[in-house]
């Protein structure tokens, strides 16, 4: 699946002020796997217009990349700027290059596996309603949500759920997010887990 | 209507021999119309056990997926990998509700 970009070109007016945006804005990219790429380093403006600053921050997914811009998180920083600069904001879809070299590794997508054994079922409702808000955040979705089971061979937990990510980085991102402690805790003493995160497979078909 | 998997977890004790079993699944999986979604990918393992190998197998559906398991071909390859590896293999009904 192709990257999501916000392309922000900013004059900035009053750099002192400028700085208190600068430093609300990491909660909403952490959130949303978003990593800048380019961040005012040098630049020349070889043809036509541009503004001062150049930005180019990368996200999992488009549809991710337009969530933190609509994220409480980022409007919350967003109004700090607003004094102390004139900016023009693009967000975008990156291109996936159909080629072999392009984009093969970068199209796998990242999976959440988990078995789980529920020692409190009402608490544990409460911790799957968050995780599902939370992982929405970063493009998660359900492939399998309990369900009907067997266990042929060898022995897993009573209950098995798994969760697709747009990418492995996105998928470990959900993880290790600062926003998934308040979540990981709703569970805690209510159910016992063996988590996986995998990357996915994106070879030759049968 | 919802999709069926087979989720494994795998310990390999001899690559070599384990091979021969690898090698065939992909005819079998064919003939039931499944697709790797993960394949022994890289991975972590933040919580609780793990094995070395995972592996998720996409099926039509849930009776897809355990028709499959119960065919007589893959059954004859079990015999392939029992003494090369461990493994723990649950098959599942996906889900088909409203996503986040």
């Amino acid at each position: 699946m192709p990257k999501g970009y916000w392309l922000p070109q900013i004059d900035v007016s009053n750099m002192e002020g400028y700085k208190a945006y600068m430093a609300a804005t990491p909660p909403a990219h952490e959130k949303y796997a978003g990593v800048a790429l380019v961040r005012a380093g040098r630049s020349e403006v070889v043809e036509g217009q541009a503004r001062s600053r150049c930005v180019i921050r990368e996200f999992p997914d488009y549809a991710t990349a337009l969530a933190c811009y609509r994220s409480d998180e980022y409007q919350r920083a967003r109004p700090l700027r607003l004094p102390y600069s004139v900016c023009d904001f693009v967000i975008a879809e990156g291109y996936d290059d159909p080629t072999p070299s392009g984009s093969a590794a970068t199209a796998k997508k990242g999976y959440w596996i988990a078995h789980i054994d529920v020692t409190d079922a009402a608490g544990h409702q409460a911790y799957v309603a968050a995780l599902v808000v939370h992982a929405g955040k970063f493009g998660g979705r359900f492939l399998v949500r309990g369900g009907a089971r067997e266990v042929p061979e060898g022995k897993v937990r009573a209950r098995t759920g798994v969760l697709e990510f747009p990418s492995y980085d996105a998928a470990s991102g959900c993880y290790h997010s600062p926003d998934y402690l308040p979540v990981k805790k709703l569970r805690e003493g209510k159910a016992k887990v063996d988590l996986v995160i995998v990357e996915g497979y994106d070879g030759p078909k049968f | 209507m919802a999709k069926g998997y087979w989720i494994g977890r795998v310990d390999v004790h001899n690559e070599d021999g384990y091979k021969a079993y690898a090698a065939a699944n992909p005819a079998i999986f064919k003939k039931f119309g499944g697709r790797f979604v993960v394949r022994a990918g890289k991975f972590e393992a933040p919580e609780g056990a793990a094995r070395s190998r995972n592996v998720v197998i996409e099926f039509p559906d849930y009776a897809t997926a355990l028709a499959c398991y119960r065919s007589p071909e893959y059954q004859d390859n079990i015999k392939r990998r029992l003494p090369h590896a461990v493994i723990d293999i649950v098959i599942i009904e996906g889900y088909d509700g409203p996503q986040p």
